[in-house]
């Protein structure tokens, strides 16, 4: 097997350790993401670090109830193995948003074996200043929406999604990661509002998401869907 | 990445008084010695962990609510080593697991074992919060050390034994202030910027150092094993 240059030894080593800047992160999970023996680099790292932080202690029993009231509910979803597999591939990785449509468009062609659905629905969100952006991108088959935060700053809140379709009433759609891509299946009821024309928002809101779902945060972020 | 105050920032935002000299006394796990017949059992429990992990990424709260119960124990103590303080890391380990819930998408059976995973998804969230309220650096970690040591060790954490005292002695055999950086900044968040403030030598210098150590350490780690 080849072993790694010292650079790129070096290189995991500082990314797995959290020592690069925001262009070397995304630099350095660009190539996790295109070159396994790379990858493989730094989980090695992982794997060596690990023991530092090791040591169970049980948390209190209430924690769990909380974490379960912060995520929204969800309906067990069935989705196409070969299609998760792609999205997997593609948000495996906390890559930048520029970098994940650059491989989007390069791979796609090559991964679709099932019929080819219609082209995903997306979103570009920001506020008027242009300083807060996201992307999202959702599949209408497996009903999953992924949301890329470009540049997202909630301070010590935490960035809440909701849905605005034609009727004007905002449906959570639960908390986004504020640096990394999201997952969000949309439940079975909520999914007829993902459609053209609806719009995208974020508000900050407190741990577990704003209470009887009304937003209390202001809208940070927004954008409408449209078809790509 | 985008959300938390840039290096520079951290490092000017922490105590104004960043003591080089305090350096890390907190405790590595005690380990024992181990029985036979434990790697079946640990097989066994990482593939239940993977499933469970998968069918979380389907949204199976039933399924996250296992990855819950096999996991909280092992990621409470990471955010105790990065906080400790109990309430930090309560709240801590709260936003790990709904990051988890959001991300459990991502995660590829075939690339990162699932403990692996979940450890540095809580990791990473950690020092991102730690890094917002102005901790990250050095001095955090003195209020790492004072837990006490977690007991009982759960099986799993025994099989990892050998790496342990491995990573430990590697550790050791480095410079004593690249070995207290390396702890540093996995475990408290410090950057670049931090240690060179400390040292007073340019940022060129104290990445080309610790980027020398990291292959140093490396070396030590894969020629041992």
């Amino acid at each position: 097997m080849i072993q790694p240059t010292e650079e790129d030894i070096a290189l995991a080593g500082e990314y797995v350790l959290g020592l690069l800047d925001v262009a070397g992160n995304a630099m350095a999970e660009a190539r996790i993401a295109t070159d396994a023996a790379f990858a493989k680099e730094v989980e090695a790292w992982r794997v060596r670090l690990q023991p530092m932080l090791a040591g169970d202690v049980d948390p209190p029993d209430r924690l769990w109830d909380s974490i379960e009231k912060s995520i929204p509910p969800v309906a067990i979803q069935d989705l196409g193995l070969g299609k998760l597999a792609f999205w997997r591939t593609l948000t495996g990785m906390s890559v930048s948003a520029a970098v994940i449509l650059g491989i989007l468009f390069l791979q796609k062609p090559g991964i679709e074996s099932a019929p080819t659905p219609a082209k995903p629905l997306i979103a570009a969100l920001s506020n008027e200043n242009r300083t807060t952006s996201l992307t999202a991108s959702y599949d209408e088959i497996s009903g999953r929406l992924i949301v890329l935060p470009v540049s997202l700053d909630t301070g010590k809140l935490y960035p809440e999604l909701w849905i605005i379709p034609a009727d004007g009433k905002a449906r959570s759609l639960g908390i986004v990661d504020k640096s990394s891509p999201t997952a969000v299946i949309i439940p079975n009821d909520m999914r007829e509002f993902l459609v053209s024309g609806g719009t995208l928002a974020i508000t900050p809101e407190r741990a577990g998401g704003a209470p009887d779902g009304k937003a209390t945060g202001p809208v940070i972020a927004s954008g409408k869907i449209a078809r790509l | 990445m985008v959300g938390h105050p840039s290096r520079l920032e951290i490092s000017a935002h922490g105590d104004s008084t960043i003591n080089c000299n305090k350096l890390w006394l907190g405790s590595y796990p005690k380990l024992m010695a181990t029985d036979s017949g434990i790697v079946d059992l640990e097989a066994a429990r990482r593939a239940s962990l993977t499933e469970a992990l998968l069918r979380t990424g389907k949204g199976d709260r039933s399924a996250f609510e296992a990855v819950y119960r096999a996991t909280s124990a092992k990621l409470f103590g990471v955010c105790l080593r990065i906080f400790g303080d109990r309430n930090e890391a309560e709240e801590a380990l709260q936003d790990a697991y709904i990051t988890i819930w959001n991300r459990a998408a991502t995660f590829e059976a075939g690339r990162a074992s699932p403990i692996s995973w979940l450890v540095t998804v809580t990791r990473n969230r950690a020092i991102d919060r730690l890094r917002s309220k102005g901790k990250a650096g050095f001095t955090s970690l003195d209020e790492a050390s004072e837990i006490e040591d977690p007991s009982p060790l759960a099986e799993a954490q025994l099989m990892a034994i050998g790496d342990d005292k491995l990573l430990y002695s590697c550790i050791d055999g480095l410079d004593r202030r690249d070995a207290h950086f390396i702890k540093s900044a996995f475990l408290g968040g410090a950057t670049y910027a931090d240690i060179a403030a400390c040292d007073g030598e340019p940022l060129g210098t104290v990445k080309s150092r610790i980027r020398r150590a990291l292959v140093k350490l490396r070396t030590c780690m894969e020629g041992a094993s």
